[in-house]
């Protein structure tokens, strides 16, 4: 009888072995899968992030060359244009001219300040993205 | 289930308890030994991925802040020289501008384009002063071009735009990924900057748009 309870005890233990082999598997499967669902998304948010910061700092380059070769006077029937390579790149981003109104203040009395804006439409799971500028320039002359 | 082995010697059955069999035992062994080195193997697989993309991103951050703090920098210093005095192009790899008239007593600027590098260096007269270096990541291109001028119809003076274009590396540069703009001087210009074919993409560029000098 004796004998018989220790067979039995050994053939258990061999068959919980076999069992904890795959409890094992499944262990580890859960925990690769976890580590991975979070790796991913972190990974891609630091990459929308990096796009972002780039978006961010082209465009305010891209404003700077606006301003660089902006006539002195603005004029809205011609307003300016996004340059070709920065077209390329963002082929959503969308320039907005904007004539602000005068500033009260005597010493910019005579300059119009313009508001000049890059935005672009959001994209998956980003919001919308815009940098504005606002530059200074000379008044049109009013015929008498 | 108790199970016994019955063993014949000289005539006589006699029952003794089972021993376990060596051969079975040892190919269980075996068994679990190769799945635990499957599931070993998998998760050393997997962390050594994980290592290598965040390395990758690593390196791939440093790029990007490389090249944005270059261009950052450059195009603040450019536009303050062009604010003093008009550019002037002369190849695709030099401008200059000079802020006095008379020649022995003028502070001359250069911009040299070296491949991934852009250098500033000012000269007072014949002596040099100053030397700067915007250095961007392996395998860009830098260059200087003039654009057109548009023609007013007031016969107004039109300057001229000067124009520092930048092209980023192609996805084909693989040497030394997190390195500058320096290391690939003495390579050949094909290895040092390759290009990918039209077809697969445009090379992405960056134009720094400046005033340059009356037409």
């Amino acid at each position: 009888m004796e004998k018989k309870r220790k067979t039995l005890r050994s053939s258990d233990r061999c068959a919980s072995r076999r069992g904890s082999l795959l409890v094992d598997a499944i262990i580890g499967a859960i925990i690769m899968g976890v580590a991975i669902s979070m790796l991913v998304p972190a990974l891609t948010a630091v990459r929308r992030q990096r796009q972002s910061i780039r978006f961010e700092s082209l465009a305010m380059l891209e404003l700077n060359n606006i301003d660089a070769l902006l006539p002195d006077t603005v004029d809205q029937a011609s307003p300016p244009a996004l340059s070709e390579w920065f077209h390329n790149r963002y082929a959503t981003a969308q320039l907005k001219f904007e004539i602000l109104p005068p500033s009260t203040d005597e010493a910019t009395k005579i300059q119009q300040p313009v508001r000049l804006t890059i935005h672009r439409p959001a994209e998956t799971s980003l919001p919308d993205q815009q940098v504005s500028v606002v530059i200074w320039r000379q008044l049109p002359e009013v015929a008498p | 289930m108790n199970r016994k082995l019955i063993v014949a010697s000289a005539g006589v059955r006699k029952s003794q308890p089972v021993k376990p069999i060596a051969g079975r035992r040892g190919g269980s062994l075996f068994h679990h030994t190769l799945v635990y080195m499957t599931i070993a193997s998998a998760l050393l697989t997997i962390t050594g991925l994980v290592l290598h993309t965040a390395l990758k991103a690593d390196q791939s951050d440093r790029r990007e802040s490389l090249f944005l703090t270059s261009l950052l920098r450059a195009e603040q210093q450019l536009r303050a020289d062009a604010g003093q005095s008009p550019l002037t192009v002369n190849s695709s790899r030099e401008m200059a501008a000079q802020f006095s008239a008379d020649a022995a007593e003028a502070t001359r600027i250069l911009w040299t384009a070296d491949r991934g590098i852009l250098t500033r260096s000012v000269r007072q007269g014949e002596k040099p002063d100053s030397s700067d270096r915007f250095i961007f990541p392996a395998g860009s291109q830098i260059e200087f071009l003039q654009a057109e001028g548009e023609t007013k119809p007031t016969g107004e003076v039109q300057t001229t735009p000067v124009i520092v274009k930048i092209t980023e590396p192609s996805a084909l540069v693989t040497y030394q990924a997190a390195a500058d703009g320096g290391t690939n001087r003495n390579k050949p210009a094909a290895e040092a900057s390759p290009a990918l074919p039209a077809a697969v993409a445009r090379p992405k560029t960056v134009e720094i748009r400046l005033q340059g000098a009356p037409q």
